[in-house]
């Protein structure tokens, strides 16, 4: 008796456990985040260099250039103001700045498109070779111009089943500093992958069609192809 | 038996009687509480299929009524002799078409079954256009060109034919989710790949549009020189290359241009990847990613590094024409000089890592596939005919010769202009023969740097 107790205890909560399984990987589904430090405009940083020459932190040329020099010079000040010095003019800084980071005068626009663009290569090709993450953002950039895809990036990312990483949800995962790199070199017109429209990975794709692409060259885990 | 083992044994039989109730109740409840939070999942996942249902019908209605509209505009085109309302219906037209790109693209279509129609729309929109601007310029539709609207008003006709008989089917209940779970096999792919087949011969010399044929398949023109060995190419880049540690090869590439590819470690632990022309034995592109350091060396020294790895790649006569930096990466395009004239169909890019101030990025397919020696002509505007045309709302604060790209396979001697007001700088391209503006780009401050548009 006491075994048949148990048996049902047991097989009651294997199926609670199968139950939380099922609860699991139901709602366990990939959530966006999205935590990418904006990064000041041209403008912001003549603004911010021109201050801190005006205070002799910064004696560079008023470029707008955020490079090594107008960094060195924002953490001094930030050391100097009682601020975390980690050289990133953030509200705290742009406040004792005396500068507001939000409303310029000019017009600036978000880069929604490299932001998409490094998505997707992030998705698609993290942990290829840096070149191969370059080369899947520029198949994408190669289909915007393609009379035979559509024509804008986000056309082509979220055209239907194009990319796995927009069915699965991988697409709205957070991309790293390399992605983000390989998108803004595809845009700058960098194409190691020479118009190539298509990649597979050869060990795991299932379309037999893929194959009878023009095959250009392999980079990494990925074959890409006209 | 005892009445004292009775008595235990009915204690025992009424405690498994006791569990077991409890375990059946457990148990019960259990299967109530999956079967309401099946009952919950599946309640929700048949919302979302119906509102995604309804977002690919949407886009099947918006299609059939660009078809339609591209339809009728195409057969008035066609019936009509005045080019300003030749011009009008050329435009709209173009606009359908792209509109019934925006929809096809937005149905769950495989690859294969998709291409042929999102082809035939955007070659359809970009003709048309093509036509609407010759029409602006005070041209007229050739016979030609009509014989070419028929061929693709004969393909939508039939495009339209069938489109709105599926759209009965799915006035009948047809859903589009239903028939597409299966992306490569599913009814719905097929049916659609079924819809017509194009043949539409686009007359190239007339129509260079941005989806042509012949912008695509562009030939290359500025690579010379005997096919080298893989050998050799390695010699190339170690020769180009400072401080590799190692070089090991990664393959070819037989696409428009075919190289040898090679990944290289430099002594700042550095990883590039080199392509080297097959013919010539030219670099052709490095990409890397630099280390995102601090950046400490300066955009000057970066400048002189990144025109010497130019010069010392064979490009003649390069100068820095635009530059930009971003994080720890400085970015330059340069380009030809020939006669004082800035050839930008032939421009090179290269990437120079702030820190070490190595090359981690160079592009030089566009120069190699442009560059040959050219008979630029003379302008026959002077500069200062030509400055008056800039608006006086606009500063000047630069000015050069420019060979321009401006269309699709053409260059165009101009003067550039680079002006700026209050808050915004354009670059203003104006014909050096005819005087009429080309081009006008406009800076654009973005999160990442300068873009011009």
């Amino acid at each position: 008796m006491k075994k048949i107790l148990m048996l049902t205890l047991s097989m009651f909560f294997c199926f609670s456990m199968g139950l939380m399984a099922v609860g699991f990987t139901y709602f366990n589904s990939p959530t966006p985040s999205s935590d990418i430090v904006e990064t000041l405009t041209k403008a912001q940083n003549r603004t911010v260099q021109t201050k801190l020459k005006k205070w002799g932190y910064y004696k560079g040329a008023v470029d707008g250039i955020y490079g090594a020099q107008t960094k060195a010079a924002v953490k001094l000040f930030q050391r100097k103001n009682g601020l975390t010095a980690d050289g990133i003019v953030g509200p705290k800084t742009a406040a004792a700045l005396g500068m507001s980071l939000g409303g310029t005068t000019s017009s600036t626009q978000s880069s929604s498109d490299l932001n998409l663009l490094a998505r997707c290569v992030h998705a698609e090709a993290r942990g290829e070779p840096y070149v191969g993450q370059v080369a899947v953002a520029a198949v994408i950039l190669n289909r915007v111009r393609s009379a035979s895809f559509p024509n804008t990036i986000s056309g082509v990312i979220y055209q239907p089943w194009a990319f796995t990483c927009v069915n699965d949800g991988q697409i709205n995962y957070t991309p790293n500093d390399s992605a983000y790199k390989a998108a803004q070199d595809a845009l700058n017109g960098w194409d190691p992958s020479y118009g190539s429209l298509y990649y597979y990975n050869a060990s795991t794709a299932t379309s037999k069609w893929i194959y009878s692409r023009k095959t250009v060259v392999t980079i990494g885990k990925h074959v890409f192809a006209i | 038996m005892t009445e004292n083992q009775t008595k235990k044994q009915n204690k025992r039989y009424k405690g498994a009687v006791i569990g077991l109730s409890i375990a059946t109740g457990v148990l019960a409840l259990g299967t109530i509480g999956f079967g309401i939070a099946y009952g919950v999942m599946q309640n929700d996942a048949n919302e979302y299929g119906t509102r995604l249902e309804s977002i690919y019908q949407k886009n099947f209605y918006d299609l059939v009524d660009s078809v339609n509209n591209s339809e009728i505009k195409l057969s008035k085109i066609l019936n009509s002799s005045t080019s300003s309302y030749q011009k009008k219906l050329l435009t709209e037209v173009s606009r359908n078409a792209t509109e019934a790109e925006v929809s096809i693209a937005s149905l769950p279509l495989s690859q294969e079954d998709v291409n042929d129609n999102v082809r035939m729309v955007n070659q359809m929109s970009g003709y048309t256009s093509t036509l609407a601007d010759k029409l602006a310029k005070g041209g007229s539709l050739t016979s030609a060109e009509k014989d070419t609207l028929q061929d693709i008003y004969d393909n939508i006709l039939s495009l339209k034919t069938q489109l709105n008989k599926f759209a009965r089917k799915i006035q009948r209940g047809y859903n589009i989710l239903h028939n597409s779970m299966d992306i490569d096999s599913g009814d719905f792919s097929t049916q659609m790949s079924q819809l017509h087949d194009i043949d539409i011969e686009y007359p190239t010399m007339i129509y260079d549009g941005p989806f042509s044929d012949s912008v695509t398949n562009v030939a290359i023109k500025g690579l010379k020189g005997d096919k080298v060995t893989k050998e050799k190419a390695s010699e190339v880049i170690n020769a180009k290359f400072k401080n590799v540690v190692s070089l090991d090869y990664e393959g070819e590439t037989k696409g428009r241009f075919e190289t040898f590819n090679f990944r290289l470690k430099n002594t700042d632990e550095e990883m590039l990847y080199v392509q080297v022309s097959q013919i010539g034995g030219h670099i052709l592109t490095v990409s890397g990613t630099g280390k995102s350091g601090s950046g400490s060396l300066q955009q000057e020294d970066a400048e002189r590094l990144a025109l010497d790895f130019a010069k010392n790649n064979g490009i003649e006569n390069p100068e820095v024409v635009w530059k930009d930096s971003i994080g720890a990466d400085a970015y330059f395009n340069i380009a030809p000089i020939q006669s004082g004239v800035v050839l930008y169909p032939d421009l090179v890019k290269v990437k120079i890592d702030l820190d070490s101030g190595t090359v981690v990025g160079y592009d030089a397919t566009t120069y190699f596939t442009n560059h040959v020696p050219r008979t630029l002509g003379e302008f026959s505007i002077s500069l200062d005919t030509v400055r008056g045309k800039v608006p006086s709302s606009l500063t000047i604060v630069g000015e050069r010769k420019v060979l321009a790209p401006l269309d699709y396979n053409r260059e165009i001697l101009c003067y550039e202009f680079e002006c700026v007001n209050s808050e915004d700088t354009f670059y203003i391209y104006v014909n050096g023969s005819t005087g009429d503006e080309e081009n006008i780009l406009k800076v654009i401050k973005t999160d990442d740097g300068s873009k011009l548009l």
